[in-house]
C-alpha cells in the first residue's frame, strides 16, 4: 500500500461526498464482486445502513488538530511557575555541569504542559462541540506539544458557527489546523467503540 | 460564509489534508468496518501510525524542553521572578515528575539513559 492509494481512497470519497450523503468504508475494505457487495453487505444490513445515512445527511466532518507553539507556551510556563524559574536559574548557573538540573527542569516543564494540555483540550472539545452534532476525540499524546486531536460532525448550516469557534480558540500559544468539510469517516462506524 | 478578512496567524484551514499523517487520520481505521470480510494488508501503514503514536517519555524529551525554556530571554518575559510567585501549585503538579527525576539522578543510570 502506498501513499497514493490512501490519497486515491480519500479523493474518491470526497468526489462522491460532493454529490450525495456517503457512509464511508474503512480503508482497505475489499469484497469479491458487485454481487457480493449487495448480497453480503447491503442486503443484511439494510436497515442499519439506512439509519446511518439518515444520521449523516447534511452533515460534514471537520478534523481539528491543536498544538502549542513552542516559544510562546514556554514563555507562559516560565511566567507562572516559580519552580521552573528557580531550576532554570540553577541550571544556567551550572552551565555544562548542569545536566541533571536540566533533566529536572525539563520534567517540571513537562508536568506543567500536561496540566495545561488537559485544561485546554477540554476547553476546545467543549467550545467546538457546542456547534457540532457529535464529536470523537483522540486520546491526547502524553508528550510533545500536541494539545488536541478530534473529529466533529457538523451540520452544514452550522459551519459558520464552527468556524467562529475555531477563530476564537486559535491564538497564542495555541495553533490550530482544521481540515474539512470532509466525508464523515469517523462517524460511519455502526458500532463506535 | 461571509467573506471577511480573517487575520489569525494561529489558525490554518484546508478543505482536505495532503500530509500523509493527516490523510491517515481521515481514512485509516475510520468508517464502516465490514466484519469478517477481507481487509488488505496495511502493515506498512500501520507501522507508520504506530510510530507516530508511540510515546517516548525519555530524558531526551526533558532535555529538549529544558533547552526550549533556557533559550528564552527572560528580560522579555513580563517580570516573573521567584519572589513574586507562589509555588504551591507547581509543587503538587510536579510531584510525579520528581519521582522520575530521582531515578534519573541515581548514579550509574546515566549512561543507560543517555544511550536511549
Amino acid at each position: 500500500v502506498r501513499r497514493r492509494d490512501l490519497v486515491a481512497h480519500l479523493r474518491s470519497l470526497e468526489q462522491i461526498f460532493a454529490e450525495t450523503t456517503v457512509a464511508p468504508c474503512s480503508f482497505g475494505t475489499v469484497l469479491e464482486s458487485r454481487a457480493a457487495v449487495e448480497r453480503d453487505f447491503l442486503a443484511p444490513r439494510r436497515k442499519e445502513l439506512a439509519e446511518l445515512l439518515d444520521r449523516l445527511e447534511g452533515k460534514v466532518q471537520m478534523n481539528v488538530k491543536a498544538e502549542y507553539e513552542e516559544e510562546s507556551v514556554m514563555r507562559a510556563i516560565v511566567s507562572e511557575d516559580a519552580e521552573v524559574v528557580r531550576v532554570r536559574e540553577r541550571a544556567r548557573a551550572l552551565g555544562a555541569a548542569g545536566h541533571y538540573e536540566n533533566i529536572r527542569l525539563g520534567e517540571l516543564v513537562a508536568a506543567n504542559l500536561a496540566a495545561r494540555r488537559a485544561r485546554d483540550a477540554d476547553h476546545i472539545a467543549e467550545t467546538l462541540g457546542a456547534t457540532a452534532t457529535d464529536v470523537v476525540a483522540e486520546p491526547a499524546a502524553a508528550e510533545g506539544l500536541g494539545v488536541f486531536k478530534g473529529y466533529f460532525l457538523v451540520a452544514r448550516e452550522s459551519l459558520p458557527a464552527f468556524d467562529d469557534a475555531l477563530e476564537q480558540l486559535a491564538g497564542e500559544p495555541l495553533r490550530i489546523d482544521s481540515f474539512g468539510p470532509l466525508p464523515p469517516t469517523a462517524f460511519a462506524g455502526l458500532d463506535r467503540s | 460564509m461571509a467573506v471577511a478578512t480573517r487575520n489569525n496567524d494561529y489558525l490554518q484551514r484546508a478543505p482536505s489534508p495532503s500530509g500523509l499523517a493527516d490523510v491517515i487520520d481521515v481514512i485509516l481505521d475510520k468508517g464502516l468496518v465490514i466484519d469478517a470480510f477481507v481487509r488488505i494488508s496495511v502493515i506498512g501503514i500501520e507501522l507508520v501510525t504506530i510510530d507516530a503514536r508511540i510515546v517516548i517519555a525519555s530524558v531526551d524529551t526533558y532535555l529538549r524542553f529544558a533547552e526550549a525554556v533556557n533559550r528564552l530571554d527572560l528580560s522579555e518575559t513580563n517580570g516573573a521572578t521567584i519572589e513574586d510567585l507562589g509555588e504551591k501549585g507547581a509543587e503538587s503538579e510536579t510531584k510525579g515528575a520528581l519521582e522520575g527525576a530521582k531515578d534519573a539522578l541515581t548514579p550509574g543510570k546515566r549512561q543507560k539513559e543517555k544511550s536511549r
